[in-house]
């Protein structure tokens, strides 16, 4: 399994330094601000979205749910990091590094955590936008190993753990619907939502 | 504990985040034509807007990565990044409705020209309750042996009797007598006593020699259109009520960010301390008001752009054939823009002159 799961590494990070246009382009996608500021900017609009009151609240909700979604899977994943530890690509494999040298947990991987956490919230809310944050979640994760600091297994794990975690959040935690409610409530009296 | 690790990658990120998030409003002000967070004023194009929301957000990413270096060594953690963009959101959206207000309060004094009363002929009149302006056709004194039909006026209570000149300079024109009548105070705007404003302007009109009696109707804007409802179904004397943007239901007084359509957020702010609107709103319980109107005409106009009173929720308040018979929409038009509208005017003036023409002689 281990063994495979490096092949896999190896097929999509033996890619890095064959073009200075996908290298730069993976650079972009693989720090820390950029597609986690995009996808946070997609939330900011999709709060704002919406035809009359219904449908915006409908989209309010969805992006609450996201966010709670997104704090959850950090909660799951510092716990996952207490009690399991596994290096990273580049401190047992001579690999294409394009990146800096993480000292954390390699398993999960954070930002398909965080990506794929805000990402199934809102697919289970509303398909199209979802659908454009799992593509941004999925680059997220490929530009990952495409740089040499996550395995596939990192990613995909990374993956069901935000998914997961949306899943619970937006389908089975009903509890939470008074809180949303009530920021939601806040912000119409606020004219902001 | 929160660990910025480098303050020049911080405040790179966090200025960042503010100009991307300015440029998602205005991407979404844009969108939306919500005017109260549009930069560029209420005169802006959403071509402008969507261009200054594709230049903040592209410009501060090219900057931002143009400018810090750090981005490619170990920065910022999730919990660091989730505090900038947090606190830079709060800022921006601050930021955004201060500057949108400060613009829309510039423009709005430049737009808004020498208020007076337009050369209509109109005397003050000031009884008791009853405050307001009377305007007269010109030739009225020359036909005193013919009274002419009257309409009350009443605009929303924080329109000012100014907000009604558009559509009263029409009816006069068609011949109408018309008294604007003046809320007074918002707090001595209070129910019940509200409930005698519009019968003591009646009985005033009544009263006079140019006025047919039994031609009276009353025109409401926003909350006047509720009182004059409820007005014309306890009064006989009215024998035609117009309500232009009239609230309907409680809810309808809770417009949450909708009304950021209408107005900037300082004014929005402005038009909330009135807090007894849907209280009043209630009260008059115009739905009901609806039903007693009996043989009496009326009519319900709203603008299809009401970021107040969405066109498509007061139709929902009455019956499907009712309100395709009773309830007008004028394309183009918002809850405050529409008084002002020529489009508008027009309308009312020719309901009026419909309503009265089997008695009414130029």
């Amino acid at each position: 399994m281990m063994s495979f799961d490096f092949q896999l590494f190896q097929l999509v990070n033996n890619l890095a330094g064959r073009s200075d246009v996908l290298d730069g382009l993976m650079r972009l996608l693989v720090n820390d601000y950029f597609l986690t500021t995009t996808m946070s900017l997609i939330l900011v609009i999709f709060w704002f979205e919406g035809q009359d009151q219904d449908q915006r609240e409908r989209n309010q909700e969805a992006v609450l749910r996201a966010i709670i979604a997104l704090f959850v899977a950090n909660i799951i994943l510092k716990l996952c990091n207490l009690v399991y530890f596994r290096p990273r690509p580049f401190v047992d494999h001579e690999v294409n590094l394009l990146f800096y040298r993480p000292t954390d947990s390699s398993f999960p991987s954070n930002p398909a955590t965080v990506g794929f956490s805000l990402a199934i919230a809102l697919w289970l809310c509303n398909r199209r936008l979802g659908a454009l944050l799992l593509v941004l979640a999925t680059l997220f994760g490929l530009s990952r190993i495409y740089c040499g600091v996550h395995y596939p297994s990192d990613v995909i794990a990374g993956a069901l753990l935000g998914g997961l975690s949306a899943y619970l959040v937006v389908r089975k935690v009903g509890f939470i619907d008074s809180v949303i409610g009530l920021i939601i409530r806040t912000g119409r009296r606020l004219y902001l939502a | 504990v929160l660990n910025f690790i480098s303050p020049h990658l911080a405040i790179n990120y966090f200025l960042l985040a503010f100009l991307t998030i300015v440029g998602a409003l205005q991407f979404v002000a844009a969108r939306h034509k919500l005017v109260g967070l549009a930069l560029v004023g209420t005169a802006w194009r959403p071509a402008w807007g969507c261009l200054l929301a594709v230049v903040l957000i592209v410009g501060a990413f090219v900057w931002f990565f143009a400018d810090t270096p750090e981005v490619f060594v170990p920065g910022l953690a999730g919990s660091e990044l989730a505090f900038l963009f947090g606190a830079a959101g709060v800022c921006a959206l601050a930021f955004t409705l201060i500057v949108s207000s400060v613009v829309n309060e510039v423009q709005h004094r430049e737009r808004s020209g020498p208020k007076g009363d337009g050369g209509l002929r109109h005397e003050a009149v000031s009884l008791q309750q009853l405050r307001g302006t009377l305007y007269l056709p010109e030739d009225v004194a020359s036909l005193k042996s013919e009274p002419r039909a009257a309409i009350c006026a009443l605009p929303g209570p924080s329109g000012g009797t100014i907000s009604l000149h558009p559509i009263v300079t029409d009816l006069v024109d068609e011949g109408f007598i018309v008294l604007a009548i003046d809320w007074g105070p918002e707090e001595e705007i209070r129910y019940p006593g509200v409930l005698g404003l519009l019968p003591s302007a009646v009985a005033y009109l009544t009263r006079r020699d140019d006025v047919n009696a039994e031609r009276i109707g009353v025109l409401g804007i926003d909350l006047g259109g509720d009182l004059a409802i409820r007005s014309a179904a306890t009064d006989p004397q009215i024998a035609a009520v117009l309500a232009l943007t009239p609230f309907l239901d409680q809810s309808n007084t809770k417009p949450g960010l909708s009304i950021l359509k209408e107005m900037s957020y300082l004014e929005a702010i402005r038009w909330s301390s009135f807090r007894r609107r849907g209280g009043l709103v209630a009260e008059l319980a115009v739905p009901d008001s609806i039903s007693r109107l009996g043989f009496r005409s009326w009519l319900l106009i709203y603008g299809d752009q009401d970021g107040i009173v969405p066109v498509e929720k007061a139709r929902a308040t009455l019956d499907e054939e009712v309100a395709r018979e009773k309830l007008k929409s004028v394309p183009g038009e918002g809850h405050l823009s529409l008084p002002r509208s020529p489009v508008a005017s027009v309308l009312v003036a020719r309901w009026f002159k419909t309503v009265f023409s089997d008695q009414y002689s130029v």
